[in-house]
């Protein structure tokens, strides 16, 4: 098997997961095993939905017909992978990295938010939106001025680390859509497909990406200005900085479903305490995109 | 007190008095967030949200205490006019009351 690193966890896994950074710390036991086999439906699950099951012992299957059915166990240590197609296609470890990898950090007690990362300076900064808010082309836009990047899509925070929230690097990769690499004149050429209906790529961040957690100290939220007049930092507090990183929670659904209402609650409003949270609202034109770099990194050091 | 939404009936005024005792009620849950406090209605799954002077008020419910004694305790600590701190008390209570955050034991 082979070791990557995730979120500071060692996997060894049963195929290749190219979109994650080899394993370069100890020999210690793999963290989380990811094993090929059946992954036969929950008989007697507790809770269900059309793709979703739970059973009583907290074991989750998840199922995306054609492509693959997953199974994690309640501890968030073992994933298993049933494809529907062969093992080597792109899909699989879309879902796998995507909905069963935030199985993973419900059940581990991170928080999985839709956001970008980059560090400044010893901090990690956050910048949270739906998606098409922006956060990749805001990673990209720090990116291209030398900044690190320290995740893209979803930023996985630890809110419980004692000295405040810390920031686990997951993938070393950028998605970007089309028209956001056309702006900065990247090559499309070479990059493999994320999903074949979907006109975003993967760009490989290696160079750049870090394996080790930072503190994270600001979240920004994106939100669009449609007039430069409106564009504004605003700070966030009390159960406004609550529901906006509660509004973050990659999959906060699925987090409802496994974790319950109150295990939602506890996790965002932990989240919400131990970051400062700001609400940014500026034009999704690139054109002032560098300007916007400026005042951040203004604000953080 | 500002509430996500207010689709809750409202399950009746109660008669609050200094001579009142109230408390915490145990399905809610909460986390301070800065000087804020985030809350969450177990059953119902709304949020309240309570300001610094909230926050404080709701750190002296813990326990069963009588509307009086907190008001007393709140005049100590914060200036202005006991009376104007006891009415905005009584507003705030009354508000908790209503959404269930706090109950009445006598």
């Amino acid at each position: 098997m082979t070791g990557y690193s995730l979120c500071g966890w060692k996997v060894a896994s049963a195929f290749p997961l190219p979109d994650l950074a080899a394993w370069t710390g100890d020999d210690r036991p793999a963290d989380i095993v990811v094993r090929l086999d059946e992954v036969p439906k929950l008989c007697d699950p507790v809770n269900e939905t059309p793709l979703m099951q739970i059973g009583a012992d907290g074991v989750c299957r998840f199922e995306i017909a054609g492509v693959a059915a997953y199974r994690v166990d309640a501890a968030g240590q073992e994933i298993t992978v049933a494809p529907a197609v062969e093992a080597g296609v792109p899909d699989i470890r879309v879902f796998l990295l995507g909905t069963v990898f935030a199985i993973v950090c419900f059940r581990r007690g991170l928080v999985p938010l839709h956001a970008s990362c980059v560090r400044i300076g010893s901090k990690a900064v956050a910048f949270s939106g739906n998606s098409g808010a922006g956060k990749s082309t805001m990673a990209a836009t720090f990116l291209k001025r030398g900044f690190t990047i320290l995740a893209d899509d979803v930023t996985v925070v630890d809110p419980g680390a004692s000295g405040g929230a810390l920031l686990w690097p997951a993938f070393p990769r950028l998605k970007l859509w089309r028209d956001v690499m056309d702006g900065f004149g990247l090559s499309l050429e070479g990059l493999e497909r994320a999903r074949a209906e979907l006109e975003k790529f993967h760009l490989p961040i290696e160079n750049a990406f870090s394996a080790e957690p930072s503190p994270l100290s600001t979240v920004y939220h994106l939100a669009e200005a449609r007039d430069p007049r409106h564009e504004e930092f605003r700070p966030l507090t009390g159960i406004e900085a609550f529901l906006a990183t509660k509004h973050a929670v990659y999959r906060h659904r699925l987090g409802r479903f496994i974790l319950g209402e109150e295990g939602v609650f506890a996790l965002a409003s932990k989240t919400a305490a131990a970051v400062s949270s700001v609400r940014l609202t500026r034009l999704l034109s690139l054109t002032r995109a560098d300007e916007l770099v400026d005042e951040i990194v203004r604000r953080e050091v | 007190m500002t509430e996500q939404s207010n689709s809750l009936p409202s399950p009746g005024k109660w008669k609050l008095s200094a001579e009142s005792e109230i408390v915490r009620n145990t399905g809610i849950i909460f986390t301070k967030v800065g000087d804020e406090t985030v809350l969450m209605s177990v059953q119902t799954g709304k949020y309240y949200g309570l300001d610094d002077i909230g926050t404080d008020v709701w750190s002296r419910l813990e326990a069963p205490i009588r509307i009086g004694a907190l008001c007393a305790a709140l005049a100590g600590a914060y200036d202005g006019a006991p009376e104007d701190i006891s009415r905005d008390v009584l507003a705030l209570l009354d508000k908790l009351v209503d959404n269930g955050l706090i109950e009445v034991r006598a």
